[in-house]
């Protein structure tokens, strides 16, 4: 693929930087908060890395820091202390290979744009400035809409959706993006039952690609089966997993632990 | 069809045609992000604050427009620059600047003996503008239709969804003072025709007018631009031959077209809502 003529953020090396052995996320003492809200939210001293093509989840009650942390990953907000690498690059390096899926309520619903207008958007990262999307950009749009189910409303504006259509046309844009690390925050909240289905069969779709996955919920008992592993967050911290759902099997593939 | 070209036989009448009508247009644009930025209150201070700037150029002996246009983005900074990391909330520091600037305005205002140049500033003159004056109009109008289609995909974006912005490199900070400083140009232009104190007006309500009727963002700004210009039309008509105040009559039609928009409106939504319970998606 072409890259952008004029990026919105330059990445020179990250495509061919990375090795067989890289771990797609190694986050080591990170430390992320707002600047100026309360406490709440915060992450403290996190350590983790992970694994290229695993699929984890983010556990944790509202406040935890978990949307935090993948806003941090995402380098939506900086971080105050501590290192986070991307297939060994530094966050803001290579900013394609990430795509995060915000919470739906971050979103500007009521904006005159349609479904496909706003999964187009997925397509800026590699288009930059003065570039317009393209056929190639088209086809991929539609075929992400497809996927999620969502091609008969290609036209509708985006607050005509109801909340789990909203969701699904926000995972295509995650998709068209054409990344290798997914950051979903609470893609399952408050959905219907034809979204939650879609979403498992993306995030299957994505493993088979060898894609790497971190979502993040506070549905625990829908986990199971799903992920390779769970990282549990109170209070900006690693914790203990709080029930018998996850053995120690799970605790090999990523490793975490409290700074 | 005479009663409709007698007025532009006139050429001072022909200049403020030409005029007005790249005030609406550049106005109507940038107002639709306006609108759905919900940056209105900042657009309606930006215009109050212009005054010191013109007043000053005034006593100085430079362009007006010139003063005007670094008040204008010598406001857009500061409110910028005072409302960073939240320290206030930037309705607060709008509020506090766009006051203080305008009350200096008054102040200098005061000290000139002759009120009768600078009520044209404070009501438009449209009728008045120079050769000069309409060159700078036409440069202002073309550069603000330019940065609305040369960054459109960019402005959109980080209109709805910032976050998604920030998250693929394109700072939306930078995007909103970028239009902050076109909005002052704008402002300086929409100043020249309907004054400092109804600026405001053909910013929002052309656009308001144009969010009632369509929710696609490309056929909202060629509505607004287009009622925009109606409107300036009908209020030179007005201004011609009822002798009343051209920047006045074109705010009044425009604020009726905003009133037409609303009845068509309401007239869709019960149509719709008798033949389906569904809204239609469209």
């Amino acid at each position: 693929m072409p890259a952008a003529r004029f990026p919105y953020q330059t990445c020179a090396t990250c495509r061919d930087a990375a090795g067989g052995d890289v771990p797609a996320i190694e986050i080591d003492d990170l430390c992320v908060a707002y600047s100026d809200g309360p406490e709440l939210d915060a992450v403290r001293g996190l350590r983790l890395r992970v694994p290229a093509g695993t699929h984890v989840a983010v556990v944790g009650p509202n406040g935890s820091g978990k949307s935090t942390l993948l806003k941090a990953i995402a380098g939506a907000i900086p971080a105050h202390h501590g290192t986070i690498l991307v297939h060994g690059q530094p966050v803001a390096a290579c900013l394609h290979r990430i795509s995060y899926l915000a919470q739906r309520s971050e979103i500007d619903w009521r904006f005159p744009v349609d479904v496909t207008g706003l999964v187009k958007t997925g397509r800026y990262v590699h288009l930059g400035w003065f570039a317009r999307p393209g056929r190639d950009d088209d086809r991929r749009v539609h075929a992400a809409l497809d996927r999620v189910g969502m091609a008969a409303l290609a036209r509708r504006q985006i607050g005509q959706l109801s909340g789990g259509q909203q969701q699904r046309a926000l995972l295509a844009r995650a998709l068209v993006q054409d990344a290798d690390v997914f950051l979903l925050d609470e893609p399952l909240n408050a959905v219907d039952g034809e979204t939650r289905e879609r979403v498992g069969e993306v995030l299957r779709d994505l493993r088979r690609a060898g894609k790497t996955v971190l979502i993040a919920t506070h549905d625990v008992g829908r986990l199971e089966g799903d992920y390779d592993a769970a990282l549990f967050l109170s209070d900006g911290r690693v914790v203990p997993a709080p029930h018998e759902a996850f053995g120690g099997a799970e605790a090999a593939m990523v490793t975490a632990a409290a700074g | 069809m005479s009663l409709l070209l007698e007025p532009f036989e006139l050429g001072f009448m022909r200049t403020a045609l030409v005029a007005a009508l790249c005030v609406s247009a550049c106005c109507a644009t940038v107002g639709v992000y306006v609108v759905l930025r919900r940056m209105a209150f900042i657009g309606d201070a930006l215009a109050h604050t212009m005054l010191p700037g013109v007043v000053v150029a005034y006593l100085g002996g430079v362009s007006l427009l010139l003063g005007a246009a670094l008040a204008g983005v010598g406001t857009a900074l500061g409110i910028g620059w005072l409302s960073r990391r939240d320290a206030l909330r930037e309705d607060t520091a709008i509020g506090v600047v766009f006051t203080a600037l305008f009350a200096v305005g008054v102040l200098f205002m005061s000290t000139v003996r002759s009120f009768r140049d600078l009520s044209s500033i404070l009501f438009g003159n449209v009728l008045g503008v120079s050769e000069s004056d309409l060159l700078a109009i036409g440069v202002v109008a073309t550069m603000a239709m330019l940065f609305a289609i040369v960054f459109h995909k960019e402005l959109e974006l980080t209109s709805f969804d910032p976050n998604h912005a920030r998250v693929i490199g394109l700072r939306p900070e930078r995007v909103r003072y970028a239009l902050l400083i076109v909005l002052s140009f704008t402002i300086v232009a929409g100043v020249q025709a309907v004054g400092v104190l109804l600026t405001s007006a053909l910013l929002i309500t052309p656009a308001a007018a144009a969010s009632l009727l369509t929710d696609r963002l490309s056929r909202m700004m060629l509505l607004s631009v287009a009622i925009a210009g109606l409107s300036s039309l009908v209020g030179l008509y007005a201004s011609y031959y009822a002798g009343v105040a051209p920047g006045a009559a074109i705010v009044v039609t425009c604020t009726c077209l905003f009133g037409c928009a609303w009845v068509l409106r309401w007239m869709r939504s019960t149509r719709v809502g008798r033949t389906s319970a569904f809204p239609s998606g469209r």
